[in-house]
């Protein structure tokens, strides 16, 4: 098939990035639906509007942009949030081969999700995509001053979160913890 | 369920990390070359912009 320049284009921008997106987009995509959909979608989504992206270096800005946009859209179409949240339990146990180390990472994946969406995103990128500080200050389009003090509260708030006796911890963040606990 | 440290916490991130799945940049050249080639501007959109 004979490519057109505008797909060589893309192939050569998006080249660079393309496994910390593929860690991202899996990170976001456990449980929730195939990781090799959603990369597919996102290249797909950001190829057709290739010509719509004036500054190219804010290509990778944008597929976040795209894949957050997807998974949000696929979540919302599942009929029940429960069966959701035993699907992605299933899948870790498949992995781990583990009920209570599953059940952990579950818990954790569930406290990551409570975070405010700026954390949790700092968050995703530095610990499971390996984007370094400053590329996140660029992507997210704040100081890398600001992505330390996200990441930092991140941590600390899940810290509380895993904790059954953290001080801060809200009833309805204990109620969501010990519901995970019974699934 | 105990507070967890700070390198407990670390370990259970690393955990998520190792379960990760990829997709090969080969792949995506396989996809894009299949897909339909993007529409680029053309002189009548930016006409009807124009107004």
């Amino acid at each position: 098939m004979v490519s057109s320049p505008a797909k060589s284009a893309f192939l050569s921008w998006y080249q660079p990035y393309h496994e910390r997106l593929v860690r991202y987009c899996s990170s976001r995509a456990f449980g929730v639906m195939d990781t090799e959909d959603l990369v597919q979608e996102a290249v797909l989504a950001t190829l057709a509007n290739w010509e719509k992206i004036k500054d190219k270096s804010k290509l990778l800005s944008y597929m976040f942009g795209v894949v957050n946009n997807l998974v949000r859209n696929h979540r919302r179409r599942l009929p029940f949030k429960g069966n959701w949240d035993e699907r992605r339990l299933e899948a870790l146990e498949s992995k781990l081969g583990d009920a209570d180390t599953a059940l952990d990472v579950d818990i954790l994946l569930k406290a990551v999700e409570q975070l405010p969406n700026n954390q949790a995103e700092a968050l995703r990128l530095f610990e499971w995509s390996g984007f370094s500080i400053k590329e996140i200050a660029a992507l997210q389009q704040v100081s890398e001053g600001a992505v330390k003090t996200r990441l930092s509260r991140a941590r600390g708030s899940l810290r509380e979160m895993l904790s059954e006796d953290g001080r801060s911890l809200s009833i309805g963040e204990r109620l969501h913890i010990y519901a995970s606990i019974l699934l | 369920m105990k507070k967890p440290t700070p390198a407990e916490l670390q370990q259970k991130l690393n955990q998520v990390t190792s379960l990760l799945e990829s997709v090969q940049f080969e792949q995506v050249i396989s996809w894009v070359y299949a897909a339909p080639a993007p529409k680029a501007k053309t002189f009548r959109w930016w006409w009807k912009k124009k107004g």
